[in-house]
């Protein structure tokens, strides 16, 4: 037999494997100043897309678009019927293509009953709804408002008034369902007997049981409490723990940390600091003395015994901890990621176990208040479940009242019940006439399938048959049995179905032009002569890039572009630390926040100046900026190690040069003039300034790029660049150019040292280089939603210069919300397809790339860097408020680490809804040139981009180098041919990218 | 140049009405390619600043009079309330300050959310506030500054509760407005006692007069209008509610933590007559304003968060004005106060600096000092549960109060008196049968019955079968009765307070 120790060491192991994997499940949330992108659902990637987003459901984050938006689309031409035919085509258990009414009857299919209930909205109503929808909207009176004209003129047809049209049908729509309900449509309790009461509360104490058996697996005890007193515990309980965890993991600010957290980690530290606080004291929290001293030395231990405590069944222990870890998502997140260890320099000892841990200790403390307050009981599931087994009455009447499901007479009372009684402890006889009568209500409005409900198969059947153009007469030719059959049919297409259905056909339809545009353009590129090359110009692979690329090549066909995955950063280039602002200001403006006392002469000296930065950023923000920005490069020149032209490059850095042109597939045939184009964002007030940092360059650095040019120009440098098979000419000369990708503006360094011989080539580079510039602000321009009216490209530029130099601008540029695809392949494959700026560009070389090297790294860049932008992009378009960071204006900074939203919150995870604004929340596609069995074959050492793909959380296309044939990756099954969709496409390949606000851009004819 | 002064809160208030307008009568406002909300605000703001800076010029040129009156508001036997503003000194420079501060603030409004938000009731806030404050600020006598001071409150709370964010900042705007309401009181017994000594609610003719009452009754305005000025300024207890104008959005939030409490200190700039003479309020303002220095600082080091450490950045620095006008350095804080604004309103606009400075600083991880103890580290994180302790103070034994108080109504009085509420909910107005509509038992009940049942005899009798000579002589003896009263009641002292318990049942 196990001795007690041996048990208790099982569950701890057992449970610490529990937390372990629940650690695996999070998103890792690294500090804000890092800079780097974080997939925020990295986790739950091991599943399947849909499976994943099924699952975080029901922690309320949502994983697609909302059908509003979809139908939005649909109306733009950005999703057609086919493409939803095509989408629910991949969905089997659909059976779109047969007959709806049964083989005999074939007029309508399956398809045409999911058609309408993707594009129209016939969700069940609930019952006040419904007398909403016929007594005040009128909907027996008048035909709805959205009905397509082809069902408009078919019911009109027999010259009858649309009100006589929608009570006929309603009438025949009650005849064949058997509803009883009639006019005036009012709510009938059932009558309630001494017999029939005791069902009542036999089928109240089975909703109780469903309820309590459910928490671990749907929701917490807190949550729970919270169902049946409206008191809102988690924001007391998490009111704390954010402040706790603040002080012990966030720098910057705050001149005291939580005593003791480099020694005893986070749950130790607040355990020392806990007796000491007043707060259990004037909550006046029951116990709460004796449930501090009985904390065990370890967070583990602690985690057990509160969950034993509360009497949490065993299995469920696992589930109750990720839903408490899903309240908390951010700081469970950042803990995370520290646990992980992603910070080098961690001085902190800090683990899951530790927030749970106090978690689950202030959920204790919480709960025995409200349970004491409330019900005189402890807070713990077996007093719950005895004091609500013995007063089911009062189970009933709090659930439906806090669930705002009451009815207006029956609220009143049950509020005068709840807040004078209290409880069934006292006017019990009155708790149970109330929840008497709303159970009688309940059972005679609930939608069992047995009892046909006006409100959900009555409303649903009217206006389904009113959106197919059916009339009385021919509803009243149809079986009631096949009328139910469809509504059966109806109910199985889920609202999360239909969002799969929707989300599919938008990505093919996006897909389709795309290749579509891509196999027209490999054809013709096939019957065009390359012009001699001027010059070849290498940019960075962000999609900020892409319009620039575009419209130089349009200016110049002699120019080539090349997309840089990153620039090399070399030991020999001392790359200078960014810098906005002159170290002084930083230390007056960083003391204001800080030391009150010290501060006060402060105030009142600097205030002038204060005054004059806050009239110069409002009345003449242009100046300012440039102001700004010079007084910030004469910080960085004073700061900038000297760049030794003289000193030997090292081994390694020749390398990695090496292995930058052989990744662009750049090792020979270099034109006279090869341009390296950084890029960088200027705005003058960016609170999330993370989110217009390039992942993939880190935005290369003016001094860096411009080091960098200077380097390969060393004969030297390129003699042994020659040893690495990367054979640079004499008479090749590298110069450097810095896009500001805001302010769509150019700044050339050492142009004065361009060799005469280039001289012409590079002025001429210049003036188109400004030219594309300027048309790139104009589609920029139309980007964002803000800008007003129509502009030529001058004005337009001129409004990204205002736009940068605003400083109360929440979004002065798109930054990378537009990211739609990745095209890894040579130039040709896309030089003349307006990809609107949703593309990053990666030159690759098929090739060359025999062995599949390069690929493998563009891969790996892949997976660290896009794949997290997209994704945490697309999270923070479908759930703003569990995966996103809310609007700016709200945003409070936590030093320059963390976001949190208003005075005292969790840690906001993605992007603010400013600069997630405009993208369009779909699966990252991506499009390889390449052979399709060497893919298949690299695919198999990336493991789990091999996983992501195949629960199809990214979409891959390989376009083979020689045939130009397209295959698309099927899960499971590897490549299949792509076939272009056989439907007329009313959107050439320039619309489908085009959004609904926007008017479509005219491809460029590089020819 | 007198005369722009009323211009100065009027074009905010005529901009706040132009957009209410428009929101009443459906006109487009704030959509993605109609930015007339912003403009209109930003319009008005503007131009109310340009003349403020005209004006404080002129003041500084000697060019004003001093002050300028529009007309009487209320006049009655020795009442004379007149609409009049300052047009010389501090109120001028204070109100150039804030105004080109609101200005900004209406156009960083404009830029900082996304245009299909719909931002014109912010900006109807923000017009309101603006107008409130400058009329405030330009007031010459007390019932002016009460009308900009109450108003600035109900803007509080509109501007907190715009967020919607979440319940937080509802609960939040509601936490401001209620705790600046107590200082209403003192305001309103100081404009009263001002009035009943002085018979005059002039800000200048009550410097004027305080040679001619005692030291109690300076001690005793001054006291009043020290409530007053701690609960605007957020001092010590009232500090709780600065920190909650976080819960609101950017703008809204560096107005009101930013401006808005100085409104406090500027009263007491204006009360300074009445703090030299009176030594008790003097003393305990200095009491005050150091222990919310010392509160502000010790609570802003635990604060991990940028707005919250502004936030008790500021309440602390609030405590040092006062602590300065205590101490008798009157022009210090007068500095003080327009240096701190300005700085304020800056730092709040400019959160992304911080996360730079905190770059170029390299202070991450700020070398943190050892805390003194756990116990003092506890008070600073939880804010000295000033918070917890009003709530545990006045809150939570007042909602026991009210709780028992019910109870005892719904178990005793309910009972006696027939429990007509109760019958209400339990049968609905329209599912009860037709003749029994306002059958209600108890007392109360058939006695409201006979009572309509003598009306209803009454109208048939008297107005449906025509008026007889009776009832004209009834009525003229009767409109003879109530020209009596009425004449009472214009009396002057019963006009006051009248007008007095008017502004208290508003307020």
């Amino acid at each position: 037999m196990p001795t007690t120790t041996a048990v208790a060491d099982h569950l701890k192991t057992q449970l610490r494997a529990d937390i372990a994997a629940l650690a695996e499940t999070l998103p890792k949330l690294a500090p804000l100043h890092r800079l780097t992108p974080e997939n925020p659902l990295q986790g739950v990637m091991e599943e399947d897309f849909s499976v994943a987003l099924a699952q975080l459901q029901s922690a309320g984050i949502r994983g697609y678009q909302s059908e509003t938006q979809f139908r939005d689309y649909y109306r733009h031409d950005r999703i057609n019927k086919a493409d939803l035919a095509a989408a629910m085509d991949s969905f089997p258990q659909l059976n779109a293509k047969a007959a709806l009414f049964g083989e005999d009857d074939a007029a309508l299919l399956r398809y045409d009953l999911y058609h309408t209930a993707l594009l129209y909205d016939i969700e069940p109503l609930t019952w006040p709804e419904f007398y909403w929808q016929l007594n005040e909207n009128r909907a027996l009176d008048a035909l709805p408002e959205d009905l397509p004209a082809s069902a408009r003129q078919q019911l009109m047809a027999g010259n009858a008034s649309e009100r006589t049209i929608c009570r006929q049908l309603w009438q025949i729509i009650e005849d064949k369902l058997g509803l009883t309900v009639g006019f005036p449509f009012a709510p009938k309790a059932t009558p309630t007997s001494a017999d029939n009461s005791s069902a009542l509360f036999d089928y109240a104490r089975q909703q109780l049981a469903s309820e309590l058996a459910a928490i671990g697996i749907s929701h917490t005890l807190p949550g729970f409490i919270g169902k049946l007193t409206g008191i809102d515990l988690m924001g007391s309980i998490l009111t704390q723990l954010n402040r706790i965890c603040a002080s012990a993991l966030i720098e910057g600010i705050a001149a005291r940390h939580l005593p003791g957290r480099s020694e005893l980690g986070l749950y130790g530290a607040w355990r020392q600091i806990a007796r000491f606080d007043a707060d259990p004291f004037l909550y006046e929290l029951p116990d709460w003395q004796a449930i501090m001293t009985a904390l065990p030395d370890q967070a583990l231990d602690a985690v057990i015994l509160q969950l034993r405590h509360l009497e949490i069944p065993q299995p469920n222990w696992p589930g109750y901890l990720r839903m408490l870890a899903l309240d908390s998502l951010g700081w469970a997140s950042y803990i995370h990621w520290h646990q992980a260890g992603g910070s080098a320099d961690r001085t902190i000892p800090v683990t899951l176990a530790d927030l749970l841990a106090i978690r689950l200790t202030l959920e204790r403390l919480w709960l025995n208040q409200a349970c004491r307050e409330t019900w005189l009981i402890e807070g713990k599931l077996s007093r719950l479940q005895a004091y609500f087994g013995k007063n089911p009455a009062e189970f009933v009447v709090r659930r439906k009242l806090f669930q705002g499901d009451l009815p207006e007479h029956c609220t009143g009372q049950a509020e005068i019940l709840t807040t004078l009684s209290g409880s069934a402890r006292h006017d019990a006889g009155q708790w149970q006439q109330l929840a008497l009568e709303i159970l009688a209500l309940e059972w005679a409005s609930s939608a069992t399938p047995l009892l046909p409900n006006a409100a959900d198969q009555g409303w649903r059947l009217f206006r389904l048959c009113q959106y197919w153009g059916l009339n009385a007469e021919a509803v009243s030719r149809l079986e009631p049995a096949r009328l139910t059959g469809a509504l059966d049919l109806l109910n199985g297409f889920t609202p999360q179905l239909r969002s799969r259905i929707w989300l599919q056909a938008y990505e093919n339809h996006y897909r389709d032009g795309l290749l579509s545009a891509i196999r027209e353009q490999w054809l013709k590129q096939r019957l065009i002569l390359k012009p001699r090359l001027e010059a070849q110009v290498i940019f960075c692979v962000d999609i900020r890039e892409e319009g620039i690329r575009r419209h130089l090549e349009a200016l110049n066909p002699a120019v080539e572009t090349c997309g840089a995955r990153g620039f090399p950063k070399l030991e020999i280039t001392a790359q200078a630390r960014k810098q906005t602002l002159p170290p002084l200001l930083a230390r007056l403006d960083l003391s204001l926040y800080r030391d009150t006392l010290a501060a006060l002469p402060g105030i009142i000296l600097s205030s002038p100046f204060y005054v004059l930065r806050l009239l110069g950023q409002f009345t003449a923000p242009r100046h300012w900026q440039g102001l700004a920005r010079s007084l910030g490069r004469q910080g960085r020149r004073n700061r900038t190690v000297a760049f030794n032209l003289q000193s030997a490059i090292s081994r390694k850095d020749v390398e990695q040069l090496a292995g930058f042109f052989q990744a662009l597939g750049l090792t020979e045939n270099f034109a006279g003039l090869v341009v390296l184009v950084g890029h960088r964002s200027t705005s003058s007030n960016p609170l999330y300034r993370q989110a217009y940092h390039c992942a993939v360059c880190a935005n290369a650095h003016t001094d860096g790029m411009r080091q960098l040019a200077g380097l390969l120009n060393r004969p030297e440098v390129r003699g042994k660049l020659a040893e690495h098979g990367v054979s640079v000419p004499p008479g090749v000369w590298f110069t450097a150019v810095t896009h500001d990708t805001c302010r769509d503006t150019l700044s050339w360094h050492d142009s004065a040292l361009v060799p005469s011989a280039q001289q012409a080539v590079f002025e001429r580079l210049q003036q188109h280089f400004s030219e594309a510039a300027s048309r790139n602000a104009l589609e920029h321009y139309h980007q964002l939603t803000a800008s007003p009216g129509k502009l030529n490209a001058g004005e337009a530029l001129i409004h990204m210069l205002e736009r940068s130099a605003d400083f109360s601008q929440a979004r002065p540029e798109s930054g990378h919300a537009g990211l739609a695809t990745v095209i890894i392949g040579r130039r040709r494959l896309t030089k003349a397809i307006d990809l609107s700026r949703r593309a990053a560009l990666v030159s690759y070389d098929a090739v060359s790339d025999t062995d599949g090297l390069k690929l493998s790294g563009h891969f790996s860049a892949l997976e660290t860097a896009i794949l997290p932008i997209s994704l945490s992009l697309y999270f923070s378009v479908t759930s703003p408020e569990r995966l996103g960071s809310g609007p700016v204006a709200d945003l409070n900074p936590l030093g320059a680490d963390a976001m949190i939203s208003g005075n005292n919150g969790d840690l906001r995870l993605g992007l603010p809804r400013e600069i997630a604004a405009g993208h369009e929340a779909m699966r990252l596609l991506v499009v390889v040139e390449g052979d399709p069995a060497l893919v298949q074959a690299l695919l198999a050492g990336h493991e789990r981009l091999h996983r992501w793909l195949n629960g199809r959380w990214l979409h891959l296309i390989v376009v083979a180098p020689f045939s130009g044939e397209i295959s698309c990756w099927l899960p499971g099954s590897g490549f299949t041919p792509w076939q272009p969709a056989p439907m007329t496409m009313p959107d050439s390949a320039a619309a489908y990218s085009v959004p609904p606000e926007r008017p479509p851009l005219n491809a460029v004819d590089a020819a | 140049m007198d005369a722009l002064v009323i211009l100065i809160p009027l074009l905010p208030l005529l901009a706040a009405l132009w957009l209410t307008g428009t929101v009443l009568c459906g006109l487009p406002g704030n959509t993605p390619n109609n930015t007339l909300s912003a403009d209109i605000s930003k319009g008005a703001l503007m131009l109310a600043a340009f003349l403020a800076i005209a004006l404080a010029a002129a003041s500084l040129l000697g060019k004003n009079t001093g002050s300028f009156s529009v007309g009487q508001w209320l006049g009655s036997d020795t009442l004379n309330i007149r609409i009049n503003y300052q047009s010389n000194g501090l109120p001028v420079f204070l109100a150039a300050l804030f105004a080109v501060l609101l200005a900004m603030a209406a156009q960083f409004t404009a830029g900082c959310f996304l245009p299909a938000v719909g931002k014109t009731p912010l900006h109807i806030g923000l017009c309101l506030f603006a107008s409130a404050i400058l009329q405030l600020v330009l007031s010459a006598n007390a019932i002016g500054t009460l009308m900009g001071w109450q108003l600035t409150a109900f803007c509080a709370l509109g501007l907190t509760v715009y967020s919607h964010r979440c319940l937080a900042a509802s609960a939040s705007g509601l936490t401001i407005f209620l705790v600046q309401r107590t200082g209403d009181a003192g305001f309103l017994l100081g404009a009263g006692l001002t009035y009943a000594w002085t018979e005059n609610l002039n800000w200048a003719h009550l410097s004027s007069q305080l040679h001619t009452l005692s030291s109690g009754q300076v001690t005793s305005i001054g006291l009043c209008y020290l409530l007053a000025i701690l609960a605007q300024s957020a001092q010590l207890p009232f500090s709780i509610w600065l920190p909650r104008t976080i819960d609101s959005t950017l703008p809204a939030n560096a107005i009101l933590a930013a401006l808005m409490p100085h409104t406090g200190i500027y009263l007491l700039l204006l009360l300074q007559p009445v703090f030299e003479e009176a030594l008790l309020p003097r003393i305990l303002l200095g009491v005050v304003g150091f222990s919310t220095a010392v509160y502000g600082y010790f609570t802003g080091l635990a604060q991990t968060a940028a707005r919250n450490a502004l936030a008790y950045a500021i309440a602390a620095q609030l405590g040092i004005m006062c602590l300065e006008a205590s101490l008798g350095f009157w022009q210090l804080a007068a500095w003080h106060l327009c240096a701190h604004a300005a700085v304020r309103f800056w730092q709040f606009l400019n959160l992304p600096v911080l996360q730079a400075a905190l770059d170029e600083t390299g202070a991450r991880p700020h070398t943190s000092r050892p805390t003194a103890s756990r116990r003092l580290f506890v008070a600073c994180l939880q804010g000295f549960w000033l918070d917890l302790f009003i709530g545990w103070t006045l809150i939570r034994p007042i909602r026991r109060l009210s709780h028992d108080l019910a109870f005892f109504d719904r178990h005793i009085v309910d009972q006696l008196t027939g429990n007509p509420q109760h019958r209400l909910y339990l049968n609905p107005v329209l599912a009860q049968p037709a003749g029994t509509l306002g059958n209600s038992g108890g007392l109360p009940g058939k006695l409201t019955n006979s009572a309509a049942a003598v009306l209803q005899w009454f109208d048939k009798q008297l107005a449906l079968r025509g008026v007889g000579k009776s009832g004209i002589d009834y009525g003229r003896k009767l409109g003879f009765i109530a020209n009596k009263i009425e004449r009472l009641l214009l009396g002057p002292r019963y006009l006051a307070l009248v007008v007095f318990i008017t502004l208290l049942v508003a307020f």
